[in-house]
């Protein structure tokens, strides 16, 4: 009995030890960082105990979800701080709207669906917040948006991309301020006007995975809808190290332009390192990617350098009004740190939030909803409208270059500004267009 | 204890854990006891394999992710009603666990522990690369949870909790749960005694797939959504973790485990966003001094003097 015993606790010993070694490791790696929410949350606390003025009304109860621990701890941080810097924006610094202060009540969804909804369960359900939001992760807030739609309380979606948010998935209650991963295919393209790409030979490389496979698939269409070609689609496994027999090939295909959809550390920096190593663009070819937060940056660098893509949000890319009021409440609130990425989403989110409280007059479910739709706004990237059909911001988007810092690193510059009138699409959502 | 004297006690938990949070009334309270009782019956199942019948398989999520994709495939792409997509659920279980031992009993000790790992994984990267079918790395959104409220689905989530509790200790104390805890004693005696113990394996292995999908089932409802996550091994190892934290081999055992689980990540990750750490160090003390897990520690002064020492 005690040998067969034995011999199973010695697996489970085995396999339980190599993951604990990993676990520490991991700690080990992000123990340098401060903790995310627990620093951010109550600097911003802080300031709205501080500077409430006058309250005249029972609080604006606001619930974000938001990534606090977990493998998406930087974005959630991101997204927190930017949304703190938002509220602060929108209400001129008092955190209160009309005489009501404003409770923002956080919540870790730890990056687990289930835990996720189970936050969102409490925020909607017990603390009863009259307006929700947050959270950088689709299936969470796919999953999420369903549940405020049937309590009958608006969700306004900062960070989380997938196109079914504001699709196939849709609700009258749920609003989405980021851009979506079609506008982040077309804006990458957007730096070539149509008759630049007319005639041109492309290459689309993204790693082997249903959402690499979808953007390249989608960045290949938009280049054949501008009359461009595409000479091949690669999509190496997503832990690939070693690019060289796909680099290879790319030579040997010799395209005018080479459009990657990244994700992950190999295809962020290794993958630009080895293009440059073995030559592949020395003959004039152009590499297209996305552009990513400082970490992708400060790891991509020197490297990096001539990179152009689409940027989501870099603080150098926008010359607005409230992008400068963003970077300096930021810099305020979270010990002159600059915004990063999502940061200059939830800002939005936030402000957007803001704004359609005070036209609807208060926080009814419906009112709101009246209030944001078609609701024309300026934020950090210029003039926002919100459509009324899908409930999708429409925005101007970046296109981004790498450059130089000037410190043996590297920083990025507005290469182009699409005008929100070259980001329309078709409205997706069931019933609505 | 007497049997009696147990059965006053258990009767009496119940009672309270029905009766108290339906008086306290908070929908978070009972999504997390919903949720305890969701991985309690995914423990369970477990157990009957790893602390029942000695097959230690890293693969067991399989059965609990492929019945939330069932469910919310049918019910969400196909519009079936939900009694369809249960049914559906069993036939897949059943089906696939079948396949499943067919495979991997081949195999002993780690080989076996390594087939199954690489069939979970396989399933993994299936639900994020068959893009129509599971809808990718999003998962598949808009399950309709077929109770009216939480506090519907609270009540009901303990009484099946209870039901699959009563159901695993029938079987782990009849004759055929005794071949089962022979086998995981000595598997060639038990041959040599005339049993088919690939025949019995393979039968635990479809009662716990079948169980591990109920709890599958339960977790779509809750949640409204499938994704990867729950097919991925780090959710077997969860699992396992409950299983070994409470007790393995005891069936109350991962209903302890898993009620310790979900309050301590609740509870931590309130204080440092570095809970999982805390987490693993309090595992780690819990493999070295309790190897027996939490269980072991109350039976082992439940008991009286002289059993004790033995």
């Amino acid at each position: 009995m005690k040998s067969a015993m034995k011999k199973s606790y010695r697996y489970i010993a085995l396999v339980l030890a190599i993951l604990m070694i990993g676990a520490l490791a991991l700690a080990g790696c992000n123990k340098s960082e401060p903790a995310a929410g627990s620093s951010a949350a109550p600097a911003a606390g802080s300031s709205e105990a501080a500077e409430e003025p006058e309250v005249t009304g029972p609080p604006i109860k606001i619930g974000l979800l938001n990534e606090t621990s977990g493998a998406y701890e930087q974005w959630g941080k991101m997204e927190l701080q930017g949304f703190f810097s938002g509220l602060y924006y929108a209400t001129d610094g008092t955190m209160a709207i009309d005489g009501r202060p404003l409770e923002v009540i956080v919540e870790d969804t730890t990056c687990d669906v289930g835990v996720g909804v189970q936050k969102a369960t409490k925020l909607l359900e017990d603390d009863k917040v009259d307006i929700l939001s947050g959270t950088c992760i689709s299936s969470i807030a796919l999953a999420v948006m369903d549940m405020a739609a049937e309590k009958g309380v608006p969700y306004v979606i900062n960070c989380a991309a997938s196109d079914d948010i504001t699709g196939a998935n849709f609700n009258e209650y749920t609003f989405r301020t980021g851009r979506n991963l079609t506008m982040a295919a077309e804006a990458g393209l957007g730096f070539l006007n149509e008759d630049e790409i007319e005639g041109t030979t492309w290459v689309v490389l993204a790693p082997d995975y249903a959402g690499g496979r979808s953007g390249g698939e989608s960045l290949g269409a938009g280049v054949e809808a501008r009359g461009g070609k595409v000479l091949d689609y690669i999509y190496p496994p997503m832990d690939c190290t070693d690019f060289t027999s796909y680099i290879q090939k790319i030579k040997s295909l010799n395209p005018d332009y080479l459009c990657a959809a990244i994700v992950g550390n190999n295809f962020i920096v290794k993958f630009p390192q080895q293009l440059k190593e073995l030559g592949a663009l020395d003959n004039g070819m152009q590499y297209v990617t996305s552009i990513a937060d400082f970490d992708f940056l400060k790891t991509v660098g020197e490297a990096g350098i001539g990179q152009i893509g689409e940027a989501l949000y870099h603080y150098n890319c926008w010359d607005t009004p409230a992008n400068d009021a963003l970077i300096q409440i930021h810099q305020e609130l979270y010990n002159g740190e600059y915004p990063d990425f999502w940061a200059g989403e939830s800002f939005v989110g936030a402000q957007a939030i803001v704004l359609g409280i005070q036209k609807a007059g208060g926080t009814d479910g419906q009112a709101f909803i009246k209030a944001l739709e078609g609701l024309e706004f300026e934020s950090v990237k210029g003039t926002y409208i919100i459509r009324a059909e899908d409930h999708q911001a429409l925005q101007p988007m970046a296109v981004g270059r790498i450059i130089s810092d000037g410190n043996g690193g590297a920083t990025v510059e507005a290469a182009a500004i699409i005008p929100l009138e070259g980001m329309t699409f078709p409205v997706t959502a069931p019933g609505r267009a | 204890m007497k049997t009696k004297n147990k059965l006053v006690l258990a009767l009496a938990l119940l009672a309270a854990v029905l009766v108290v949070p339906a008086l306290i009334g908070s929908s978070y309270i009972h999504s997390i006891i919903i949720t305890i009782c969701i991985y309690s019956i995914f423990a369970i199942s477990y157990d009957l394999l790893l602390g029942y019948t000695g097959i230690v398989s890293f693969g067991h999520t399989v059965y609990f992710g492929v019945a939330a994709y069932v469910v919310a495939f049918t019910t969400v792409k196909l519009h079936w009603p939900f009694l369809a997509a249960v049914g559906m659920v069993i036939v897949v279980c059943v089906a696939i666990s079948f396949i499943f031992s067919l495979v991997t009993l081949r195999t002993k000790n780690v080989y076996f522990s390594m087939v199954t790992m690489a069939i979970g994984q396989l399933f993994y990267v299936m639900s994020t690369k068959l893009y129509a079918i599971t809808g990718g790395d999003d998962g598949l959104p808009g399950v309709k949870s077929i109770f009216p409220n939480k506090t519907v689905f609270y009540i009901a989530a303990v009484l099946i909790l209870v039901c699959v509790y009563l159901f695993s200790k029938r079987l782990v104390n009849s004759p055929a749960g005794r071949v089962l805890q022979g086998v995981k004693e000595n598997d060639a005696r038990i041959g040599m005694l005339g049993y088919n113990t690939f025949k019995f394996k393979s039968i635990v292995i479809q009662i716990s797939g079948l169980l591990a999908g109920l709890a599958g089932i339960l977790y779509v409802n809750l949640n409204g959504i499938a994704t990867p996550s729950i097919l991925n091994s780090s959710m077997t190892l969860q699992i396992l973790f409950m299983v070994i934290l409470g007790g393995v081999g005891t069936l109350h055992g991962p209903v302890i485990g898993a009620a310790i689980m979900q309050i301590a990540s609740i509870v931590l990750s309130g204080f440092t966003t570095r809970w999982m750490l805390i987490f693993g160090i309090g595992f780690v003390v819990v493999m070295l001094f309790f190897p027996k897990g939490v269980a072991g520690v109350f039976d082992r002064f439940s008991q009286p003097n002289q059993l004790r020492k033995e």
